[in-house]
């Protein structure tokens, strides 16, 4: 166990080092470069501002030689300063984050608490009317992209007057209830879908077990069906769910990003967004770092608790 | 109805419990090298009776009418401006949020383009995307995971490292990183739909193909002094089809929600070119003045995407008997 969770670590380390380098590589690849985006036009005019500006962000430097700086920098968790509002990265990516990661964990919390049962109720109906309607009301769902549903959502609420905020975002220190009103849609956008994926995952894993000859034991030697259901088949099947919640992660983090645009919460996504818009290059590389190493530190919280969860695995 | 062609008797078909670009969940932890099952033609094993699409949709009718919808929705797409619903870009002053009405059905938008046109002609360049990347994924994916197969060795290793690097990536993360160096537009679009799609069509390809290295007709093939590129595209390519066509339809519903997401992002298709996604992101500005602006695309997309995963679930319960009721 310990050793593989060593290895495990490792490899996620790893990957993150080499989603840096990528992005590194492909940040230097965009025309025009760091100086004209932030002269503009200028930049033709006055080669000597283009120098000054070039020795000021190391970019005279060869391209070995940046890289060493930008990713001693980085490890030491500086992802240098915004070049259009001159602030810290690092900072904003921390106040951001804690918005995309509530927004992702309640969301998380959504798709598992409807999920869950929604799925658990369909396998033990397998293949009878109700079934049939959750199986279609959970691929509805499952097929609506999350922004299509969060617009919807607002169309609703907004036409019909129900009192709640459709965007903008309230700090929890200010107003906490407040804050929770800002979050209900946003959440809702984007859990329902991940509750839609988890509920079909749930579903066949059931079922699946419930055909396993263990459990044909279980009754044969003469157990309560509930006994069965709850001691026998459960633990087993509910094991997957740990892995459809950590690989929802990615996708939540994917959705999260058009999900803060049309609610206008200030979270990674849309920091990233602005970034894109005004072409602020540290902001855009920090940001898809920062998400993909959640990602990956998700995908790696998962392999361990599962490793923990599920005896059979030996590694 | 490719969909149904495809999925013959012999594969076991990917659960369409796919992420967002029809990406299937990485495998579960402790079988790194998860492939779909494949079991190759026997020799002498009696040919299965492949029921006739009627049949099918006697036993599936919601399977059959998602088909149908999707079929029309493609024919649509296809003869696109002879269906004479007059240019999706043409304005007119009198048109501006104009209600539905006969002669305007689906209503006029912000400039007084008639919807209709517009929703026709976001539907042509939707699909002409999403077709596109997809099979440009699918080309690049197989060729990697052809020559990672067969050849095996560093070949292999480095394909396979490069898939793990690029599965770290969200696909939405993966998109704005492509954006920035794009910069917004059509282009983008395009790669950030094949870099996200060619490690899956990879590892799908790589797997299959390491069983039929092993079989005794690649061996003959190989002894009878073929190239190793003859044989992976007469011999081994033909035996593998099955999971990467079930695959590629995968990826063409998520190369359709990626398109449109991005789009209305405001990184993907450009004004006033229309996609379904473009639509929708005009529709949300003014979704309080005209609100057929954005149920229209909204409500196609979402029909759209719901068909293909009804169409999937449906062949996949009619073919693999595990599921079926008894």
């Amino acid at each position: 166990m310990g050793r593989y969770v060593t290895r495990r670590a490792a490899t996620a380390a790893l990957t993150i080092f080499g989603v840096a380098t990528i992005v590194f590589v492909l940040m230097r690849l965009v025309p025009g470069g760091i100086v004209e985006a932030l002269m503009g036009n200028q930049a033709a005019q006055s080669p000597e501002l283009v120098a000054r500006l070039r020795s000021k962000y190391g970019l005279d430097q060869p391209i070995v030689v940046q890289y060493g700086l930008w990713l001693g920098n980085a490890l030491r968790g500086d992802f240098g300063e915004s070049l259009t509002s001159q602030s810290s990265v690092t900072a904003e990516l921390v106040r951001r984050g804690a918005v995309t990661v509530e927004l992702a964990a309640l969301a998380t919390l959504v798709s598992i608490v409807v999920g869950l049962p929604a799925g658990v109720f369909a396998a033990l109906r397998r293949f009878s009317p109700a079934d049939g309607a959750v199986r279609i009301v959970g691929l509805v769902f499952y097929s609506i992209p999350e922004f299509v549903l969060g617009t919807l959502l607002i169309f609703v609420v907004s036409t019909r007057a129900l009192g709640l905020p459709v965007s903008g975002y309230i700090l929890p220190s200010e107003d906490i209830w407040g804050h929770l009103r800002s979050m209900l849609l946003p959440t809702l956008s984007l859990g329902v879908v991940a509750a839609a994926v988890v509920m079909r995952v749930v579903r066949s894993s059931v079922v699946e077990v419930l055909g396993e000859p263990f459990v044909t034991t279980a009754r044969a030697k003469g157990l309560a069906e509930r006994t069965v259901t709850w001691q026998h088949v459960m633990r087993t099947a509910l094991i997957p769910t740990v892995t459809i919640v950590g690989i929802n992660t990615g996708y939540l983090l994917s959705g999260a990003v058009i999900i803060e645009e049309i609610f206008s919460l200030p979270g990674l996504g849309r920091y990233a967004l602005q970034g894109i818009l005004y072409r602020d290059y540290p902001v855009v590389q920090a940001t898809v770092i920062a998400g993909a190493a959640m990602f990956v530190l998700a995908g790696l919280a998962v392999d361990l608790v599962y490793a923990w969860l599920d005896p059979r695995i030996k590694y | 109805m490719t969909v149904s062609e495809q999925v013959g008797s012999e594969t076991e078909t990917t659960p369409p419990t796919t992420g967002p670009l029809g990406v299937p969940p990485p495998a579960a932890p402790g079988d790194s090298a998860s492939a779909p099952v494949v079991s190759l033609p026997l020799a002498g094993r009696a040919p299965q009776r492949r029921p006739t699409p009627w049949a099918l949709a006697r036993r599936s009718p919601l399977g059959a009418g998602a088909a149908l919808f999707l079929l029309g929705l493609l024919a649509v797409a296809v003869v696109g401006p002879l269906l004479g619903v007059g240019d999706p870009l043409a304005t007119s002053p009198l048109a501006m949020f104009a209600p539905p009405r006969p002669g305007l059905p689906l209503g006029g938008d912000y400039l007084g383009r008639d919807v209709l046109a517009r929703l026709v002609e976001g539907l042509r360049v939707s699909f002409a995307l999403a077709a596109a990347s997809a099979l440009l994924a699918a080309t690049i994916g197989i060729l990697l995971g052809l020559v990672a197969g067969y050849s095996g060795g560093g070949a292999d290793e480095a394909v396979m490292r490069l898939t793990d690097l690029l599965f770290a990536f969200p696909t939405l993360l993966l998109a704005l990183l492509i954006a920035m160096v794009t910069g917004p537009g059509i282009p983008g679009v395009l790669i950030t739909i094949v870099v996200a799609t060619v490690p899956v069509f990879a590892r799908v390809a790589r797997g299959p193909t390491l069983s039929v290295r092993a079989t005794e007709y690649a061996l003959a093939a190989r002894v009878a002094g073929a190239a190793p590129p003859r044989i992976v595209l007469r011999h081994v390519l033909p035996n593998i089809t099955s999971p990467l066509l079930v695959q590629l339809a995968f990826t063409l519903s998520g190369a359709l929600v990626a398109e449109s997401g991005l789009s209305f992002l405001g990184l993907g298709v450009q004004p006033p070119m229309p996609s379904l996604g473009s639509l929708l992101r005009d529709g949300r500005t003014y979704m309080e003045l005209a609100p057929w602006m954005m149920l229209v695309p909204g409500l196609t997309l979402a029909a759209t995407i719901l068909a293909i995963n009804l169409l999937g679930d449906e062949l996949q319960g009619l073919l693999d008997p595990r599921l079926r009721q008894r």
